[in-house]
């Protein structure tokens, strides 16, 4: 059993309150978290990780994975990385699942179903050049390579994108996946196209997909290479394209086409429920004729390549959906609109935001119906990372990043991405972007926090040891945008108790409700039991932590562990014959000798009775092993 | 073969059948070889538990790393460290065994973890601590040969050439995407022909990716005056299948110093 907590202001309060409980007020505030997703153990890469995309498990938050332009860091060449995290983001691993004939992915998304456990994943594959495979897997944290379900080169596909929805039919969850695709093989040019399936996750290879050519008028040869697609759980499944109408590149005249299917894309004719007015055929024309520079075209250092498009439908109003696209209006800019339809997406708003020398749009819908919006903006030669949250007429704006532009110089096309992502899960915001990781406060005003080695003073990343620089990269960054409830840091004293001290006991005492207690992990160390370093040369260092509560009431309390920032931690709960057992091991960079790190346990004593002192004994072991394995071997004390 | 006969009429068979044993050994290893991107030797320290905090340890163990024979540059930071190993069976692994590891990379957290393709116990029958050096390099030599066999086998011709001029392909695309080859064309006479019937002295003209784009960047590129040893073939890259032999990576390229190992390999 996991569970994982916040506290927003943890160390304010620990910093002036280090070991006095609290009491909460239930303030909702907003936490971002940015963190650097290199693995401390790639401290040493140099490559440039960009067109970052992120697909968090809505069954369970904990479970993440990323991608971006990142080789498999042996030089193996028949698995690319994803990159993975198991609680909530805090951390980051690689995991070489991805079929590949180069170490590395061509265009990749991902995304999971709305229920179950199975990722998806859209690509071209490593070395084989236009070639899209569809790939799933049930276990994207295992090792087992990705299945292959859909195989297709011909004359070529571009930027398979990947949106999911889980369905209950007849009492069976069914995962419906939709892959938007520039497929070349489409006859007459029209060649936006949605690979579809009604049930991907259990039906063998290909999995029930089929091919919804969704293009139905006339273009310039092809379509643009951006199609992507939303789906609301009442069937209602929409998506956006760029129809090239006229004039050769750079200068490409486009339509700005939303088209939609309202039965989860098995209409008689695929994503034809609605019809443009003007000329009565599916497919409505949100823009026309607008010059969208690519093949070649640059903003700053990053190509254009007209990938810049994004659609997001709420997901309790599927009439709501908001769509976002990139265009020229004056002579050198590059300008990104967003709209909205509120009927379907019959007819759509003006510009409810306008951002000049933008890039890389990414829209996605809360649970409550708040819009989160994420995009890159060229200013003063260097890279602003905005995410904005509204609905009409009013957008917060947050910068994540303002990073600089071609520096480091870049090594490949796209320099930070075709594309970045975000998703909403709840009321939550999970996104990721790609920027230079020079390792500068100043560059991440919500703060960041660096898996890799880095030193913010020196602004450099330094090797694995640590003993020297590393040539400056783009790394992919990823971001939360969470709603939490702040802990009150003990304003009312008299609604606080100080915890006691005793050896190998804990005591609290719940004095206004609701209360939450703040152990911090350093004085356990001091006071209540012996903390055990590393000692011995073949043990794990930093061991395994197994703190026991026995006589723990959980009916009346909660426990959970979190770090100085109030980050979740990864983390056991087992129950034993007497309480409970909290298990965990420290990451290298928090480990304290001796004082195990500084991590904090927190109870929360929801149900526990007033004023009644509540103690828990409480004694730790230390092993090269997890809890189950620790146990199993017998060296449970 | 530290054996001791004392007739050779009981000895032959024997030594027939060590020799086959020691054969079928070799190409296993060899197998083992070319499908690993990491070869190391490591002492076995824990079992069914990992440095990579994995949530099931039941196939995993750690081991301390002693001696890189692949992966050098992937591995370097962790000698002498501990690494986690993806068994495919840990039973066949014991606790103080020193082992040789065919693998891969599997996982880079805060630790390193990688999984096996295979792995040989030092100290059984086939490998000693006196001789697993020379086996390991007389196996990596012989997997260097089969490499150069497969990719030659992958080939239509294998040439020694030089490269006379460069320039851009006249534009003959139909489709137009951020992964466009801009495919460079290279005009190369042939020094030698290796495999194919291409004659020494003639031309041959090749073609070779000029894009910036990720798909192609890492492709080898060439200039007037170049000298290489070409494994080409035609391929199939979607929508601007050229008409001439690609060249697209690394592997379809070797050094002209490594002329007389391709002849033998290749022979």
């Amino acid at each position: 059993m996991k569970k994982t907590i916040y506290y927003s202001v943890l160390p304010f309060f620990l910093l002036f309150f280090s070991f006095v409980a609290t009491a909460q007020i239930g303030l909702v505030t907003t936490k971002v978290r940015v963190i650097n997703m290199i693995p401390n153990a790639q401290s040493n890469e140099i490559g440039q990780d960009s067109e970052p995309n992120i697909a968090v498990n809505p069954s369970d938050v904990n479970r993440m994975v990323g991608s971006a332009f990142t080789s498999n860091p042996t030089g193996a060449t028949n698995r690319a990385p994803i990159f993975i995290s198991t609680d909530k983001g805090s951390t980051w691993a690689m995991n070489n699942i991805v079929p590949s004939g180069n170490g590395a992915t061509g265009d990749i998304s991902l995304q999971f179903g709305t229920q179950g456990n199975e990722l998806y994943t859209g690509i071209l594959r490593g070395g084989s050049g236009l070639r899209m495979n569809i790939l799933r897997s049930n276990n994207p944290f295992g090792a087992a390579v990705m299945e292959l379900l859909v195989d297709r080169q011909g004359a070529g596909v571009d930027q398979p994108y990947v949106d999911a929805i889980t369905s209950i039919v007849a009492g069976a969850q069914r995962d419906r996946v939709y892959v938007g695709n520039n497929d070349f093989n489409a006859a007459g040019g029209r060649t936006a196209s949605v690979e579809l399936s009604q049930n991907a996750r259990t039906n063998p290879a290909p999995a029930g997909f089929t091919t919804a050519r969704i293009e139905p008028r006339a273009t310039n040869g092809q379509d643009m290479p951006a199609i992507r697609t939303t789906v609301n759980s009442d069937g209602n499944v929409y998506a956006i394209f760029y129809r090239w109408v006229n004039t050769g590149t750079p200068n490409a005249r486009c339509d700005v086409i939303v088209a939609r299917d309202n039965n989860f894309g098995t209409m008689a004719t695929p994503f034809s429920a609605l019809n443009d007015p003007g000329d009565g055929v599916r497919g409505i024309r949100v823009v026309t004729n607008r010059l969208v520079p690519a093949f070649p075209s640059n903003l700053g250092a990053n190509r254009l390549v007209a990938s810049n498009l994004s659609i997001a439908v709420h997901p309790t109003n599927s009439a709501i959906v908001y769509i976002a696209w990139a265009d020229r209006v004056g002579a050198t800019d590059y300008t990104l609109h967003m709209r909205r339809s509120t009927d379907n997406g019959a007819t759509w708003s003006a510009d409810l935001l306008t951002i000049t020398n933008a890039t890389n749009p990414a829209l996605t819908i809360n649970s409550v119906g708040t819009v989160g919006y994420l995009y890159q903006q060229l200013t003063g030669g260097r890279w602003e990372t905005h995410f904005r949250r509204g609905t009409t007429t009013t957008w917060s704006d947050m910068i994540l990043a303002n990073t600089p532009d071609n520096n480091p110089a870049p090594t490949f096309q796209p320099y930070i991405g075709d594309y970045c992502d975000v998703m909403a899960v709840g009321k939550n915001f999970y996104g990721i972007f790609s920027a230079s990781n020079i390792p500068d406060s100043a560059n991440f005003p919500q703060g960041v926090k660096y898996q890799r080695n880095a030193n913010f003073t020196t602004h450099r990343v330094r090797n694995l040891a640590n003993t020297a620089n590393v040539g400056l990269s783009i790394d992919p960054f990823f971001f939360a945008v969470e709603q939490k409830t702040i802990v009150d840091p003990c304003l009312f004293l008299l609604r606080c108790t100080i915890p006691d001290l005793s050896l190998e006991m804990i005591r609290i005492k719940c004095l206004a409700k609701p209360c939450i207690f703040v152990d911090p992990v350093p004085k356990n160390c001091l006071v209540k039991f012996n903390c055990p370093g590393c000692e011995g040369p073949n043990i794990l260092c930093p061991p395994y932590y197994h703190m026991y509560l026995d006589d723990f009431d959980p009916r009346a309390w909660q426990v959970t562990l979190v770090d100085k920032l109030g980050e979740p931690i990864d983390y056991e709960m087992n129950k034993t014959k007497t309480g409970i057992v909290l298990s965990f091991r420290p990451d290298k960079k928090n480990y304290i000798e001796k004082q195990i790190g500084d991590y904090y346990l927190v109870f929360e004593g929801a149900n526990a009775t007033l004023k009644k002192e509540y103690a828990f004994k409480t004694r730790l072991e230390v092993s090269d092993y997890r809890y189950n394995e620790h146990v199993k071997m017998g060296l449970q004390r | 073969m530290k054996k001791t006969c004392k007739g050779l009429a009981i000895c032959i068979p024997f030594m027939l059948l060590f020799m086959s044993f020691d054969s079928q050994a070799q190409e296993q290893r060899e197998s083992w070889i070319s499908k690993s991107s990491l070869i190391f030797k490591a002492e076995v320290v824990l079992l069914q538990t990992s440095t990579i905090n994995w949530s099931d340890p039941s196939t995993l163990g750690v081991v301390r790393l002693q001696e890189i024979f692949k992966g050098e540059q992937e591995l370097s930071a962790f000698m002498n460290e501990l690494v986690t190993v993806n068994f495919n069976d840990l039973k066949t692994v014991k606790k103080g065994q020193t082992i040789l590891v065919y693998a891969n990379m599997w996982i880079a957290n805060d630790g390193i973890a990688v999984t096996e393709i295979a792995h040989e116990v030092i100290g059984d029958n086939k490998l000693t601590p006196d001789n697993y050096r020379s086996e390991i390099k007389e196996s990596l030599q012989k997997a260097d040969i089969l490499d150069l066999k497969s990719r030659a086998s992958k080939a239509e011709l294998v040439v020694a050439g030089t490269i006379l001029s460069v320039r851009k392909a006249p534009a003959s695309k139909t489709f137009e995407t951020e992964h466009n080859p801009e495919w460079i064309l290279a005009d190369i006479k042939i020094d030698e022909s290796i495999k194919g019937g291409q004659a020494g002295g003639s031309t041959l003209t090749i073609a070779f990716p000029g894009s910036q784009d990720f798909m192609w960047y890492r492709s080898p590129r060439f200039k007037e005056g170049d000298k290489a040893i070409l494994f080409l073939s035609r391929e199939n890259f979607g929508y601007q299948d050229v008409k001439h032999f690609t060249i697209t990576t690394a592997e379809q390229v070797s050094d002209i110093r490594e002329l007389d190992k391709v002849r033998q390999a290749l022979k």
